[in-house]
């Protein structure tokens, strides 16, 4: 219950959506799913700006691209026929694994990436697969990379903006390996992978990213600069993964140090599944 | 401000708070079936559909549903074909037959989810229903038997032996 709401807009152009996020006289904020902001009770916020009707839901192919609307629930992800062209499914896998079915039903990927939602594979996994996402502010609309994205931080780069949808490239293998407690919990950790590679198997593009360590998931440029231009083998896969080095914290879950242990043993899998 | 949505069959225009969840509301309109439990989004206790799909009505503005279709477990309910009596869903019945409940209280959640897989699916494996309920905690009973009560509910609907009731609201 947010319980200084006073207005519900539903806006049915862009234009109009944007203009009532950037209105001086009041609060406004934007509501996709609604699955976080529905248990907050800010008493700042005064309007919802719902983008259910401007059809930014959908999941499609564009040439090379599949473009995905950020209002896409990671149920659609998860069911999605077009991803699983897209680097062995990876997006499609974490998406499965975002909370739970109630959640997955009604969250939206745009809502993920702007709630920094750093614990959410998902994120990861948009990351590793490295599309290009597509924002519209007051001065129009401009596109950034996912790595640029996150490099800014989302609540900076999507300032008074709305995230409308997300460009991935068809293509490429991948592997995904998280650990958790169970298998509903969030990951500890996560290790997923994107490879782009040439017809005889040397890897043009390596995208190594770790989930779960700090507040926003991280390429490991080592591991991917001892790939490239590299055909995979098993005993690469070892070589690449020896070191994985990243940045952690401790917490109830995992303690900083085992983080930063399984960061390579996760990489190591996630290569290994993908070596000839 | 009105919202109108279809509701257990029937269209409703109601009341609300723009800044209230379904939860609230259904709760205030006197459907009771749908159980207040963490009302943090963890549990699935107060597990509704929305247009088919198994949502915690505690993470959902009501106001954002104009136009679409919500079922509580007071829509759920089953005619029979042959005697046209008004009986428990399929899946109700399976949760009994199964011993699936303990104290009871998630299981509106918990059969609404089931619903919600089976209306879509019809024969899921149990992976499939596994991660269907992976949102619907129960303290008491367990898991296993709910899962069976699932299949036997996919078997039971298979046989063609029941189709839905006019619902009410």
């Amino acid at each position: 219950m947010l319980p200084n709401v006073r207005k519900f807009y539903r806006p049915t152009s862009l234009e109009e959506a944007v203009a009532l996020l950037n209105s001086e006289k009041e609060r406004n904020v934007v509501l996709g799913g609604g699955t976080q902001l529905a248990l907050s009770a800010h008493p700042g916020i005064e309007g919802l700006i719902d983008l259910g009707g401007l059809g930014l839901d959908k999941i499609e192919r564009r040439g090379e691209e599949i473009v995905i609307g950020a209002r896409a629930r990671p149920s659609d992800l998860f069911r999605s026929e077009l991803l699983r062209d897209v680097a062995d499914n990876i997006l499609a896998e974490a998406a499965g694994n975002y909370l739970a079915e109630v959640q997955r039903n009604r969250a939206s990927i745009g809502g993920i990436l702007i709630s920094c939602a750093a614990w959410a594979d998902i994120a990861a996994a948009l990351l590793a697969i490295g599309g290009r996402i597509t924002i519209a502010g007051k001065d129009g609309e401009k596109t950034m990379t996912v790595d640029e994205f996150y490099e800014a931080g989302p609540s900076k780069a999507a300032h008074r903006a709305i995230i409308t949808e997300l460009r991935i490239r068809a293509g490429g293998r991948g592997a995904y390996q998280r650990l958790a407690k169970t298998e509903t919990d969030i990951s500890i950790l996560s290790s997923l992978v994107r490879l782009d590679e040439e017809t005889d198997g040397t890897i043009r593009e390596a995208r190594v990213v770790i989930g779960g360590a700090t507040a926003l998931p991280v390429r490991v440029r080592e591991v991917e600069e001892k790939l490239r231009g590299k055909r995979l083998d098993p005993a690469l896969a070892e070589e690449a993964s020896r070191d994985c080095p990243i940045e952690t914290v401790g917490d109830f879950r995992a303690s900083a140090d085992y983080r930063r242990k399984m960061a390579a043993v996760l990489t190591k899998r996630a290569l290994a599944a993908l070596a000839k | 401000m009105k919202v109108q949505f279809t509701f257990n069959g029937s269209k409703v225009e109601w009341d609300v708070h723009p800044g209230e969840t379904l939860f609230e509301t259904i709760r205030r309109e006197g459907y009771y079936g749908t159980k207040r439990g963490c009302n943090t989004g963890d549990c699935g206790t107060c597990t509704v559909l929305i247009n088919g799909d198994p949502v915690n009505s505690c993470q959902v503005f009501t106001a954002s549903l104009e136009g679409s279709e919500v079922r509580t477990i007071e829509g759920v309910v089953y005619r029979d074909r042959k005697t046209g009596e008004v009986i428990r869903h399929p899946v109700q019945e399976k949760f009994v037959e199964a011993g699936a409940i303990q104290c009871g209280y998630c299981i509106p959640g918990m059969v609404l989810s089931a619903i919600g897989l089976l209306e879509k699916n019809p024969n899921p494996s149990e992976e499939e229903i596994r991660r269907a309920l992976d949102g619907n905690i129960c303290r008491c009973t367990g898991y296993v038997k709910q899962i069976e009560a699932v299949k036997e509910a996919a078997k039971a609907l298979a046989s063609g032996a029941y189709h839905p009731a006019p619902n009410r609201a």
